[in-house]
């Protein structure tokens, strides 16, 4: 079943065609990459899709809904959640209070005026189960912006996961990081996508990443899709090659 | 200090509160009026440190709202005799309604045009109390001679019923400092577009809180009101919106108490240097560059914002 389907979307900023006529779809459950140079629209795709830029011209259908127009926090309660390239938390809130703070707004409880954060039982509980699954539990008592940045990322894909979404969208998770973080990070998107069994779909440049876990990947380029397919025949497509590594070994890169 | 902190918040706030009650049998009338100033201050900054402390949204225009409370009590038990427990509870009704309207507007812009916006919107409603609906208002004038009934009309009583209802209000922000609104505030304050795509309608959550402050700054300025039984155009001009402004610098913008302490040692300041001095204002300002640059936490610092397990690991 098609969760998402994005239908010759266009976004210009001044003369730069940012999304270039960008079709594509996403299948319930499916855990796929979006694959591209520095500047080839990654992000600006994913802020179309979540409403913090409108498109110029194409619709973005989720569950059978029109997202185009939609300010960004209702498209998160319809169940998109994202995370964002440079890490993206609150600084001067604790760690449980971050994901807390996700989990009340999940739960509608925002805006409650009188009733004790602490006196929120069974939500607290699933901060708490989500601390464990991001494996921050032990720094739930740390402020989120002394973290290491590679635990700032946890707590984002924490922020993220606390809305239950049905589509989750990461923003290059292991930007910056060293390879064991990089390492690491991997292991726990893999390990989102089995556990909370969320359609997942992330932006990388890393190849290694991509190859090793998604299981369908797009090519971008200068805000354009030029392929679509599963790892092996991204690798084998001759234009990707050319175009996304220009080299002569980029077999071999690929396969990193 | 590891023993009191493990007293619960609830007992100080008592115990604090008895003491306060206390001072009414010990003090003179002149330092029981200036007590009840204090209080007045005090709830005054409490109810702008709510937006501009917790909610990051510094706001220049404050005063107007204090003002328009203490104006509908005026206006209300003077030129209609209306009973002032009618007229009081009536203060920050109005005051909150009209904040609902100019905080409509100003929660569109974010930080330096979010001050601006209040500031003119501020310096509007006092203009409008000044000149444009002078006939109501006394004008430059004011109004003098607000009836103030019998029990409440010695400075040891008023000061006790100022004192009640400080401390009522002072509960009912503790409790919201508690709740999810204000940490869901926090978190705006912090990262107000990540608050967005945890679903937070951010826009709604910052006028509601304009709303709220502005309620609580119209208690305070009734309050007033019927302190001096006399109100003037000045409580609504921008320079009263700086005295709840240095008070929260001075005693501490991230937690509640901070903000009333701050405003009360500086009116407390105030009278003190004034008899020896009459630049108060270069007193104010040396001391606002000391706090500023030496405890930018002020003096009550990191108490309630910041939970203590945190601020202990840092």
């Amino acid at each position: 079943m098609t969760i998402l389907s994005i239908e010759h979307l266009n976004k210009a900023f001044g003369g730069l065609q940012a999304t270039n006529d960008v079709s594509l779809s996403l299948e319930q459950g499916e855990l796929s990459a979006i694959i591209g140079p520095n500047g080839a629209g990654k992000s600006t795709l994913f802020n179309l899709i979540t409403g913090y830029h409108r498109p110029d011209s194409g619709r973005v259908i989720f569950n059978g809904r029109d997202l185009i127009g939609l300010p960004p926090h209702e498209i998160v309660r319809l169940g998109i959640g994202r995370s964002f390239q440079r890490s993206n938390i609150f600084p001067r809130l604790t760690v449980f209070e971050n994901v807390q703070t996700a989990v009340l707004s999940h739960y509608q409880q925002s805006g409650h005026l009188w009733r004790g954060t602490s006196r929120f039982g069974k939500l607290n509980e699933q901060v708490e189960r989500i601390l464990h699954s991001i494996g921050l539990w032990d720094k739930r008592a740390r402020l989120g912006g002394k973290l290491a940045l590679g635990d700032q990322k946890r707590l984002e894909m924490g922020l993220a996961l606390a809305l239950e979404p049905k589509l989750l969208l990461l923003d290059e998770p292991t930007a910056g990081m060293s390879s064991e973080e990089t390492a690491s990070t991997v292991a726990l998107v893999k390990q989102i996508s089995d556990e909370f069994k969320v359609t997942l779909l992330f932006t990388e440049h890393d190849m290694a990443v991509v190859f090793g876990i998604a299981q369908t990947i797009h090519v971008l380029y200068y805000g354009g899709i030029v392929a679509s397919g599963k790892p092996q025949e991204i690798a084998d497509n001759p234009e990707v090659q050319k175009i996304y590594l220009g080299e002569k070994d980029a077999k071999s890169r690929f396969r990193g | 200090m590891q023993t009191l902190r493990t007293i619960p918040a609830w007992t100080w706030g008592l115990l604090a509160a008895v003491a306060l009650a206390g001072l009414s049998f010990v003090l003179g009338e002149f330092q029981l009026i200036l007590a009840s100033q204090m209080l007045i201050a005090g709830l005054f900054a409490m109810s702008l440190n709510i937006i501009m402390g917790f909610g990051g949204m510094v706001h220049f225009g404050h005063a107007a709202f204090y003002g328009l409370g203490a104006y509908t009590v005026a206006i209300l038990a003077k030129n209609y005799n209306i009973p002032l427990w009618v007229a009081l509870p009536l203060a920050p009704v109005v005051s909150a309604a009209l904040g609902a309207v100019v905080g409509w507007f100003c929660v569109r812009r974010v930080r330096l045009y979010f001050s601006i916006l209040t500031l003119a919107f501020g310096q509007i409603l006092y203009v409008i109390v000044l000149s444009v609906a002078a006939d109501f208002t006394g004008g430059d004038n004011g109004i003098h001679g607000i009836p103030v009934p019998e029990i409440i009309s010695s400075a040891r009583n008023y000061y006790l019923f100022t004192l009640l209802i400080f401390t009522l209000c002072f509960v009912a922000l503790f409790i919201i400092t508690k709740a999810p609104f204000v940490l869901t505030l926090r978190a705006i304050r912090e990262n107000a577009e990540r608050a967005q795509f945890i679903g937070v309608d951010v826009r709604r959550h910052q006028l509601t809180t304009f709303i709220i402050g502005s309620f609580f700054a119209g208690i305070a300025g009734g309050l007033m009101a019927i302190l001096n039984r006399f109100v003037g155009p000045d409580m609504l001009f921008w320079t009263t919106s700086s005295e709840p402004i240095l008070g929260s610098l001075m005693g501490g913008m991230f937690s509640l108490t901070g903000p009333a302490v701050g405003a009360a040692l500086l009116l407390g300041l105030h009278l003190f240097i004034s008899q020896y001095t009459e630049f108060w204002p270069t007193v104010l300002g040396i001391l606002t560059i000391i706090v500023v640059l030496a405890a930018p936490t002020g003096l009550v610092g990191l108490t309630d914002d910041l939970p203590r397990a945190a601020r202990s690991a840092e």
